[in-house]
């Protein structure tokens, strides 16, 4: 299927509200949309949202030959594929320059910035090596797939373990999970990206572009860093032209957002590990798979409330900054920060929602058996009686089947004003967020 | 400014006031005209006192010209349809082309009088050489041409026997050898740029 | 290979240049007849061959064609006996593809393609022999085959490449210098205006130094446009013999008035 392009007034209409400082979404011109890092049950297995764009990485290793000008080396591959599911216009199986560029700059921002220690991947000399493989797949695509892809494997890499080797003499053993601990990989730092869009000839530019925004934009500058100010790629793509300036500036947010982005990725690892380590349930579809069936409501696998420290902090750190970026810099914070409170406030709500869900679902099962008793009943009644009253007893429990789905709806409301005044204010409050989050 | 001096692209040549006009292998920006080719600068006047100011390139063949919006093309046939007829187009202004582009005459374009009852099998023939007029870009596949007015149309045409034709009229050309007329939808063209030679042979 | 030698005391490279002192640039235009424009040129021992077709029809299905401006394609190509260990490199894969890109991209900035609406021009960069700064000497010599060519453009695009050694940045890196871990940073720059048309970045590098990496890969590529404003001059002038005026100058087709229709 071809993509439709982007109408002139809906270019206009961006170009011109950009103009203005102001962007489809209501975020400031340096902020990022929300953030969620998951974790699954596999090891190096990781899940990013970033706004709408959902990607998925995947790491997995084997065991390989070297390479003969670099004995001691271990390899990393990545791999991206853009599914169409991410968007109907992406055709499976097809390598487009989208996805081929994404993975250069992924292989330059982690492989030659050394992020990950290859020689640690070492067996055997000139032998045998570690083969690591990055498979990262676009979900759902909005924009900014690069930020969200480079977050994604870095967590994921940090996340995986590979299995423990002991080596004898010429034999090699490979451990699994059951005999020995899988072993961390050596990672040395953690490099992330940061997409900064241009516009009007370069004289606007926002951080984390939506898709609409890139089909509008000049251009882009992709700047790989990780937290002790080190570039670890930098790429200009695009048709603009850009002055020493800009580029310099770009540079200054990046370090800026860097920052927030690692304390996502450092929130979401040690949350993890502290579920794993303390016997509680891990990993998204695990969680997602027992709200049916266990009433407690899971507590999301990251917590908002030390990330409101940390922006405190960082904004205190923030103020160390060169006098030049003062100002732009405590913007940028202002803005993070309030938009972290809205999204705490968004999973309260959240979690009363959920709440109410296991209620009714609970609800939902018990009127389910005891439609099912009455089924019985009733069947067991007909087939003494004749076959043609059997049909009007079918009506009959048809009715009754309808009465006793619509009954949970009304039984919250009798059974204890004080819950049903909570549930109704939790409901509106739930849909106020949901407003403020779809607002213009 | 010398004329003899070489100029590579982005340099300065002079600034854009009145007197010089921007032409081939320039470009005009805030006020000053800059080369966009590499090659020797040439000024030349023109009727209303201005000068020309262009670049001209070491072959005169090699110029890249392109055809654009209402540019006079000299194009030969390769398929006539009913509706509408497909032609290569060969040369640009008085550029011949080093590789022809695709172009496309429509039935409705094809004349500028009573254009539903045309009949394109009557107007054109494959092999036929036309003057044309660029109507639009086009689509993907060929140029839109135009052959809608009185100095556009066939100019040279080769009958079935195989010897070039003499145009009559606006709508015939007749075979010199066997004398058979062919309908034709051909173009006036200015007296002085007919080959006399070739008309009196006939007679 | 240890960052330490390759700046000796005296401040001397390996090869004996000086931090700031480009390779030798050798030039050639118009090297082969049936391209409408080609050139070949030798960044020290990094030789590269360009040639350019073109403007013409847009081939290879209808999506190509853009009504607005000309679609550049590149297509480049290391020969397998091109490094010193002979190694035959997938004309199509992920290395290729994204070299081409960004060739397109920085010869966009430079070609007027609203000239050329609907049309393709496609440049085709063979490297002979690879000492180092492989991109750059693609897009310079992509560059001159395009001047060759008689395609219009804004101005001409270089590129430079430069990366720090012992804190001190040292411009147009060979084979050596990359290979040893270092940051590398390519700049292609429009000389005129001092704006950066592509820029690409690979290695780490701490943010700081970035600023004193950019100024000398700046410097380095005003360098080589002087060199081959220089190069461009005398080609045209020992060709100048062909300069012929068959046809009366017309005004551009800008100022052209819309003809009457008869």
């Amino acid at each position: 299927m071809k993509e439709t392009p982007l109408s002139n007034c809906e270019r206009n209409f961006i170009l011109k509200a950009i103009e203005n400082k102001e962007r489809l979404d209501g975020r400031q011109s340096y902020d990022y949309r929300r953030i969620k890092l998951e974790f699954g049950i596999d090891r190096g297995c990781c899940t990013v949202e970033l706004g709408e764009t959902i990607v998925m990485a995947k790491v997995s290793c084997e065991v390989g030959q070297p390479k003969q000008t670099r004995p001691t080396e271990g390899f990393l591959y990545i791999n991206v594929e853009f599914s169409p599911m991410a968007e109907a216009h992406f055709e499976p199986g097809k390598q487009t320059e989208q996805a081929n560029e994404m993975a250069r700059v992924l292989e330059r921002c982690l492989r030659d910035s050394r992020a990950v220690d290859l020689e640690s991947l070492c067996i055997m000399a000139g032998a045998k090596v570690w083969k690591l493989r990055v498979d990262i797949k676009i979900l759902n695509y909005d924009g900014n797939t690069i930020d969200a892809s480079a977050l994604c494997s870095i967590a994921a890499l940090s996340h995986f373990r590979r299995p423990d080797i002991t080596v004898s003499g010429e034999e090699v053993t490979i451990h699994s999970v059951d005999e020995k601990d899988p072993i961390p990989l050596s990672i040395h730092h953690l490099p992330l990206c940061v997409t900064i869009a241009f516009f009007h000839q370069g004289t606007y530019c926002l951080t984390d572009p939506i898709s609409r925004e890139e089909k509008v934009m000049d251009g882009k500058m992709i700047i790989g860093m990780n937290k002790h100010r080190e570039i670890c790629t930098l790429q200009m793509t695009g048709n603009m032209l850009l002055n020493k300036e800009q580029v310099l500036r770009c540079t200054n947010i990046a370090t800026v957002k860097i920052v927030e982005l690692n304390d996502v990725l450092q929130n979401a690892l040690s949350a993890d590990e502290e579920a794993r380590s303390s016997g509680k349930p891990y990993g998204t579809y695990v969680a997602d798979f027992r709200k049916v069936t266990v009433k407690a409501a899971e507590s999301p696998t990251h917590s908002m409330s030390e990330i409101e420290e940390e922006a405190r902090s960082m904004q205190l750190d923030s103020d160390r900054m060169e006098e030049s970026e003062e100002e732009v810099v405590e913007n940028v914070v202002k803005n993070s920060w309030l938009l972290r409170i809205k999204e705490s406030k968004a999973n309260e709500a959240q979690k009363v929602k959920d709440t109410i869900c296991s209620e009714i679902d609970e609800f939902l099962t018990t009127q389910r058996e005891m439609s099912d008793l009455q089924q019985q009943s009733i069947v067991n009644n007909s087939s003494k009686n004749n076959g043609a009253k059997g049909q009007d007893q079918d009506a009959k429990t048809d009715t009754k089947r309808k009465r006793n789905q619509n009954r949970p709806k009304k039984k919250p409301d009798t059974q204890s004003t004080a819950k049903g005044e909570s549930l109704d204010s939790a409901t509106s409050q739930t849909k106020k967020s949901k407003g403020k989050r779809k607002g213009k | 400014m010398d004329k003899d001096s070489i100029f590579i692209p982005g340099d300065i040549i002079c600034p854009a006031d009145n007197n010089y006009i921007s032409g081939n292998g320039t470009v005009t920006r805030k006020n000053t005209i800059y080369a966009s080719i590499a090659g020797k600068c040439n000024f030349q006047k023109i009727e209303d006192g201005k000068t020309v100011v262009e670049i001209r390139l070491k072959n005169s063949h090699n110029q890249n010209i392109v055809p654009t919006i209402d540019c006079l093309v000299a194009a030969r046939i390769t398929n006539v349809n009913p509706r509408f007829c497909k032609c290569a187009i060969i040369s640009v202004d008085d550029v011949l082309l080093p590789e022809s582009f695709r172009g496309l005459i429509r039935k409705e374009d094809a004349r500028a009088t009573e254009k539903d009852k045309v009949e394109l099998y009557k107007s054109f023939r494959p092999g036929d050489i036309i003057l044309a007029r660029v109507l639009s870009l086009g689509d993907a596949q060929a140029y839109l041409l135009t052959t809608a007015e009185n100095e556009l149309g066939v100019v040279s045409a080769t009958s079935e026997s195989g010897e070039t034709m003499i145009p009559i009229s606006w709508c015939e050309m007749q075979c010199p050898k066997t004398l058979a007329k062919e309908n034709r939808k051909v173009a006036r063209v200015h007296k002085d740029y007919i080959i006399n030679s070739l008309v009196t042979e006939a007679e | 290979m240890a960052a330490w030698e390759l700046l000796k005391d005296q401040n001397f490279r390996l090869d004996g240049r000086k931090p700031t002192e480009l390779r030798r640039i050798e030039t050639r235009l118009g090297v082969f007849p049936n391209a409408d424009g080609s050139a070949y040129l030798e960044q020290g021992n990094t030789k590269v061959l360009a040639t350019v077709y073109g403007p013409h029809e847009v081939k290879g299905g209808r999506g190509r064609s853009n009504p607005d401006k000309a679609v550049i394609n590149c297509q480049f190509s290391k020969s397998a006996f091109s490094s010193s260990e002979r190694k035959t490199h997938m004309k199509f894969g992920r290395n290729s593809s994204e070299t081409n890109q960004h060739l397109v991209q920085a010869l966009n900035a430079a070609v007027m393609s609203h000239l050329y609406a609907r049309c393709q021009i496609d440049v085709y960069v063979e490297i002979v022999q690879s000492d180092g700064s492989d991109f750059c000497a693609c897009l310079n010599a992509s560059t001159l085959a395009l001047i060759d060519a008689g395609i219009a453009l804004k101005d001409i695009v270089t590129c430079c490449s430069a990366t720090i050694v012992d804190e001190k940045s040292v411009v147009d890196v060979n084979y050596v210098e990359e290979s040893s871990g270092s940051a590398v940073l390519i700049v292609g720059l429009l000389p005129k205006d001092e704006q950066i048309a592509y820029m690409q970045m690979k290695g780490r590098l701490h943010a700081d130094h970035l600023e004193k990496l950019l100024d000398c890969a700046v410097e380095g590529c005003r360098n080589i446009n002087n060199i081959l404003k220089e190069r461009i001059g005398e080609h045209l002038k020992t060709h100048s013999s062909h300069f012929t005026l068959t046809r009366p100058a017309t005004p551009g087709r800008a100022e052209r008035s819309r003809p009457a229709i008869a």
